[in-house]
């Protein structure tokens, strides 16, 4: 098993360059998408914000990104969590991190995990009643 | 702390599975993934449809599938495999990955007869070991293990970060 798991990590590895850029371009996607919205999101722009973070949340912890796959599950979270709503502020702090931890040698481990748990409280924060 | 299945020994070289995945990123890491397991006959679905197609038309030991780009229709999807006219696919394992659980997939998941429910992002470990469990737990179908982390490299399931 274990030069299955070598082997299946070395294929992995080839891939790294090409999934990194595509994770770039979901940031991308996203700075864009964030851009265009005036007071909030439409409910297509909404999804597509929710499909970008969802990517990045799948990809990032796979090329040693697992701080940067939180914070956008975070992010799609508070996306759900304030609907029909939008909290500016808060998405700002969670692209801000992503953005951040998608070069997560910027940030140290603890960095990264006071980094988390200022977007946890900052979620809640949105979403309290 | 090193696995217990370190060294199991396994052959899917002759093994079919059946990955459904609107990502097409997702399908090219998982295709890596798979064939450095060993995996040769792989079936890459980017639609329900072309996934509905390969199950109806080929024999397959594994079907991967994340349903987040399908809804419903890929819980509908996994009930009408499990369904008996599907023959010996009927009982092929199933496993869902998904980088957006909430409750109601695990319920979802369950209620479909799919077999496990995997969070992504994964370690490659991970998901080989998740592979050999259901591989080895005929007949333990509907004992969804609920992981104990939402987003975790080591491929576990559910929490609620």
């Amino acid at each position: 098993m274990s030069e299955a798991v070598a082997r299946a990590d070395l294929h992995l590895e080839l891939l790294r360059e090409k999934t990194l850029a595509v994770m770039a371009d979901c940031l991308a996607g996203i700075d864009s998408i964030i851009a265009q919205i005036d007071v909030t999101p439409t409910p297509e722009r909404r999804k597509k914000l929710h499909e970008l973070s969802c990517t990045i949340t799948a990809l990032g912890g796979m090329f040693q990104r697992d701080a940067l796959s939180q914070a956008a599950y975070s992010f799609c979270r508070l996306i759900d969590a304030t609907e029909p709503g939008w909290d500016a502020a808060a998405v700002s702090v969670h692209v801000g991190a992503m953005r951040l931890l998608f070069t997560p040698a910027r940030v140290t481990a603890e960095g990264q995990a006071k980094l988390l748990e200022g977007l946890l409280k900052v979620r809640r924060h949105s979403v309290a009643p | 702390m090193r696995s217990l299945k370190a060294e199991v020994t396994f052959n899917f070289t002759n093994a079919s599975v059946v990955m459904i995945d609107a990502s097409p990123i997702c399908i090219q890491v998982l295709t890596g993934i798979l064939s450095g397991c060993g995996f040769r006959k792989m079936f890459r679905c980017t639609d329900l449809a072309s996934g509905t197609d390969i199950v109806k038309t080929h024999s397959v030991d594994l079907v991967l599938i994340d349903p987040y780009a399908f809804g419903e229709g890929a819980y509908n999807f996994v009930s009408w495999m499990r369904s008996e006219r599907r023959g010996p696919n009927a009982a092929a394992p199933v496993i869902i990955l998904t980088a957006y659980t909430y409750v109601r997939l695990i319920t979802a998941a369950r209620q479909c007869g799919a077999d496990y429910v995997i969070a992504k992002p994964f370690s490659t470990q991970g998901l080989l070991e998740r592979i050999l469990y259901v591989a080895e737990s005929e007949g333990r179908r509907g004992e969804l293990t609920a992981p104990s982390e939402l987003v975790s490299s080591t491929g576990s399931g559910v929490e609620m970060f």
